[in-house]
């Protein structure tokens, strides 16, 4: 088993995607942890994979499509769509103020 | 260095909201703009809730492979539907179904009169849900999202503002003509996007610089073409300076005219695109891309070209006809009818383009050619008034008549002018003139 390195840095680049906050001392430990758990899924590549297509799925299912129908039977209402928000207006989710641009 | 001195390197990225009934992964109504109240079409799966099971809607699929085809496109036969993590208000999910390495269609091209754009991927999304930024908080409508969303990325072939231009007008006229897509630029219903880079003019073609400017969320043709425009004169300026300009998102501000730094990209994005797990491949048979294919409407380049040929009209003239589909149409019945009665159809064209007839594409076109019909009949009179007529006229004009009989003939285009307004009616042209010549020569 090959020993992986991680480092800080790459702690704390994950933790940013993640949107999770983490201190010095925790970004310290989990390196350790995530270079032990990388070691772990390493040996998947000791599996000989020479003779096997590349697997995007394994549910054997393809083609699983709708036809382009209005079910309004499956909607929320407005109300019971805004019921979990923890706040909102005039019938809007209402969030802190976001800066950045919208992506997409 | 003088702005001169640099070549524009311009790729185009074009969203567009496909019309159908029903949104992208779900059975809501794809309705977002005439909703009239936010938040009344969601559901689980279009809200992102734990347990909402996306599943595709069909038609979608084909018209983006449709899109596709129109584009000259090649069609993957497997394609499939990835997920791209970002965190942002307008996606619960925190990721956006998309597609990534497997796009339904790849390696098209749309024709300009600047030249060919070509065309390197179309691809089958979700749209987010619309944010309405306010002083001190964000709202949000989840009515849009969840709607099918095709985008349409270039190569960095587009030379020069007006060319990209062009190329957008013409591929909302094509979507348009697909009837797949309303693009409705000022609602948000087509937004474009524009990569804009500089290079020196003596660097070899296919040459990309090391830096790329992307300015988002336009929604208008102009605006994008005066953003661009801007774009190479900043750029120029900074290159000139020995400066490269920094690789960013900018936004452009339709008051002032310039674009302004919106987000800066320090390092590449990291959207960890894996395969959705929830929703399974994608496959065709080369017979249903072929009959998709079959089914392809004429496109507005082809229309034109016809009714260039088959009524005799110049390809401008007929470019003019089929700017949108029901015009094309019109413009058809009314040529055909027009052949039927023997009506010149440059003329008849003219005439309508010049508003000399009142028109409206709801009409049947058989009032109009009535309409032009009345307008271009002969009053009756007899040949011996307008003998009299032109007895009376030469008679006023013994000078004019002396240069014809000196060899003058150039005047007999005046006196012919002069005949019909002293006859005062619509008489045959070529009667008024057999009748001065027999006059001019006795």
């Amino acid at each position: 088993m090959s020993k992986k390195q991680v480092d800080q840095n790459q702690i704390k680049d994950i933790a940013k995607l993640a949107h999770i906050p983490i201190s010095d001392i925790e970004s310290q430990q989990l390196a350790k942890d995530f270079a032990k758990t990388l070691a772990v899924v390493d040996q998947l590549k000791t599996a000989d994979v020479s003779r096997i297509d590349s697997t995007h799925q394994v549910t054997a299912f393809k083609n699983v499509t709708r036809e382009d129908k209005v079910d309004e039977s499956l909607s929320f209402t407005q109300a019971e769509a805004l019921a979990n928000a923890p706040q909102q207006k005039d019938g809007f989710f209402l969030v802190p103020k976001v800066l950045t641009t919208e992506d997409n | 260095m003088s702005g001169n001195n640099y070549q524009l390197v311009c790729g185009l990225e074009i969203h567009s909201e496909l019309k159908t009934k029903s949104k992208m992964f779900c059975a809501c109504k794809n309705d977002p703009f005439a909703a009239g109240k936010p938040n009344i079409h969601t559901c689980p799966v279009c809200l992102g809730m734990p347990g909402g099971l996306p599943l595709a809607n069909k038609k979608a699929i084909e018209w983006t492979i449709k899109i596709g085809l129109a584009l000259n496109c090649q069609i993957n036969l497997f394609s499939k539907f990835d997920r791209k993590n970002y965190f942002y208000p307008d996606l619960p999910k925190g990721y956006q179904i998309s597609q990534h390495d497997i796009p339904f269609c790849h390696d098209g091209f749309l024709d300009t009169s600047q030249g060919r754009v070509r065309i390197q991927r179309i691809h089958l999304e979700e749209d987010t849900a619309k944010l309405i930024h306010q002083n001190n908080y964000t709202l949000i409508d989840f009515n849009r999202s969840g709607v099918p969303l095709v985008e349409i990325v270039t190569e960095t072939d587009i030379k020069n503002a007006q060319q990209a231009k062009e190329y957008a007008q013409k591929l909302r006229q094509i979507l348009r003509y697909l009837d797949v897509a309303d693009c409705d630029m000022e609602k948000g219903g087509m937004r474009l996007e524009a990569n804009i880079s500089l290079k020196k003019k003596t660097d070899p073609d296919g040459f990309l610089p090391n830096y790329k400017v992307e300015c988002k969320n336009i929604n208008s043709f102009r605006f994008m073409e005066m953003a661009i425009n801007y774009e190479m004169e900043r750029q120029a300026k900074l290159l000139d300076q020995g400066q490269t300009p920094k690789q960013e998102t900018r936004g452009f501000s339709a008051e002032s005219g310039k674009t302004f730094s919106q987000r800066a990209k320090e390092e590449a994005e990291d959207y960890r695109y894996f395969p959705d797990p929830d929703l399974p491949p994608i496959e065709f048979e080369p017979a249903e891309i072929a009959q998709i294919k079959q089914e392809l409407v004429e496109l507005p380049d082809q229309y034109a070209a016809r009714l260039s040929e088959e009524h005799q009209l110049s390809l401008d003239l007929a470019q003019r006809l089929v700017k949108n589909k029901k015009r094309a149409e019109f413009f058809e019945q009314l040529l055909i009818l027009a052949k039927r009665e023997k009506i010149e159809s440059k003329k008849i064209i003219n005439t309508l383009l010049n508003k000399k007839i009142d028109y409206h594409l709801s009409d049947d076109p058989k009032n109009t050619i009535e309409e032009y019909k009345k307008l271009n009949e002969l009053e009756e009179m007899s040949p011996e008034i307008i003998t009299e007529l032109i007895k009376e006229l030469l008679q006023e004009n013994q000078d004019v008549v002396e240069k014809y009989q000196s060899g003058k003939t150039e005047v007999l285009a005046f006196l012919i002018g002069q005949s019909m307004k002293k006859i005062a009616k619509k008489v045959d042209v070529n009667l008024v003139k057999k009748v001065l010549l027999d006059q001019l020569n006795n």
